[in-house]
């Protein structure tokens, strides 16, 4: 076991390394910054009582996710929020971002949040978690194949939304393709 | 690796570099390399548009309430023993107008707002150097007369009105803050409660040193190092300054 100076220096190291990348995920997830800040503090809370079973240092951030998605899944599932009410707020989020870039992210933002969640979650576990389709997989307790069906699906419902179906390449989408 | 197979990965894992996958991408003539780029776009603005600003402070607010959360758990524990004792029951009450005099009182609550301020600073673990303790205490014109010990923070912070030196000593497992508050006269050593945090006031010097912590029992280490470190420090020149 951990001495107590060691066990609070790696959990201070912990919280300053992954504590920006919890919130996103956890925000995106739930879709509301106070929830998220909640979900994260809570997060951090078990993991702080567990961190004697984190033995690979390179594992803490998808061990963090794994935390924060259980506790997201208890507290907060039965309060999903309605997407409508999302995008109002979504749209009005573009502080500290570039002017130019905001347009292009406000659009990207309310084509994320029309995904259904079974689309959105494992495309913010991929790309804001770093997972694999494999270890997405093992989370979500389904095949690699069905995870990435679930991806290929949330990434081609949002060139759809961003592109407008008329404008896409007919032959592609009649086949499914990028 | 077929054009079909190549384009379904690239929908599914646009960032993948396994071998075969960058290989089909540089060899097809089938519009599979403009389909990379155009995956890359997207996969470009997908990222930029989830990179939301984090609030200010988070990883400080986390910090703070693990140590608030241990804090509030050992307390219990400690209530849990004195609640078998009719007796703490007749010191409890006997205590409470005091601690309502206490809540009153201006340093009390300065201190512990500040220590949510730096709540960073509770997490600190390794030990601060004796020039890091002399020159943040000659910043505010005292010379130590010793090095107090187990100190893992020091800064001089304005708190409120005041001129203080903020230290944090580690204590077993409980970090300790300390706050010197400069010519601020206190008449007397007592003990109080604020916002969850126990606390103590105590005459040293020309000053007063506040102490807060999760509870009191390492308060007296903490004031015996500070007290002979300050005890009729004498104040520098101004030209050693």
């Amino acid at each position: 076991m951990l001495n107590v100076s060691a066990r609070q220096h790696q959990f201070d190291m912990l919280v300053r390394a992954h504590a920006s990348d919890l919130y996103r995920f956890a925000y995106w997830l739930c879709g509301e910054d106070a929830r998220a800040q909640d979900l994260v503090q809570e997060t951090f809370l078990r993991a702080w009582r567990a961190l004697d079973s984190l033995r690979d240092g390179a594992a803490a951030k998808p061990w963090l996710l794994t935390i924060l998605r259980r506790e997201h899944a208890r507290a907060f599932e039965r309060k999903r929020l309605d997407l409508g009410e999302l995008d109002e707020g979504i749209a009005d989020d573009a502080s500290g971002i570039d002017p130019e870039r905001a347009g292009s992210d406000a659009q990207v933002r309310a084509a994320i949040l029309q995904l259904e969640p079974k689309y959105r979650e494992p495309l913010l576990m991929q790309v804001l978690g770093g997972f694999s389709c494999e270890e997405i997989a093992a989370e979500l307790h389904c095949k690699p194949g069905a995870v990435m069906t679930q991806l290929f699906r949330a990434r081609q419902k949002l060139r759809a939304l961003l592109e407008g179906d008329e404008g896409m390449n007919q032959k592609e989408a009649s086949h499914g393709l990028p | 690796m077929d054009c079909l197979e190549f384009r379904r990965r690239l929908a599914a894992e646009p960032r993948g570099r396994e071998a075969d996958f960058i290989a089909h991408r540089d060899s097809c003539h089938a519009g599979c390399t403009e389909a990379w780029w155009r995956a890359q776009r997207l996969e470009k603005r997908i990222e930029s548009a989830l990179s939301i600003e984090t609030p200010s402070n988070l990883a400080e607010r986390i910090v703070l309430a693990q140590a608030t959360r241990t804090r509030v758990r050992r307390r219990r524990a400690w209530f849990g023993l004195a609640a078998a004792a009719s007796l703490a029951i007749a010191v409890g009450v006997g205590t409470f107008g005091w601690q309502r005099q206490a809540s009153a009182d201006p340093l009390p609550a300065l201190g512990v707002a500040h220590l949510h301020h730096e709540a960073f600073a509770l997490a600190m673990t390794r030990p601060v150097s004796a020039a890091d303790l002399r020159e943040n205490f000659a910043a505010r014109g005292l010379t130590l007369r010793a090095m107090p010990a187990d100190a893992v923070f020091v800064r001089d912070c304005d708190i409120g009105p005041y001129r203080t030196v903020h230290l944090v000593f580690r204590i077993g497992d409980e970090p300790v803050t300390a706050l010197y508050f400069l010519d601020r006269k206190t008449a007397r050593v007592r003990d109080f409660k604020h916002a969850g945090w126990q606390g103590r006031e105590v005459p040293i010097a020309r000053g007063t040193l506040l102490l807060l912590g999760a509870d009191a029992h390492a308060f007296a280490q903490v004031q015996r190092s500070m007290d002979d470190a300050l005890r009729a420090a004498p104040q520098q020149a101004l030209g050693e300054l």
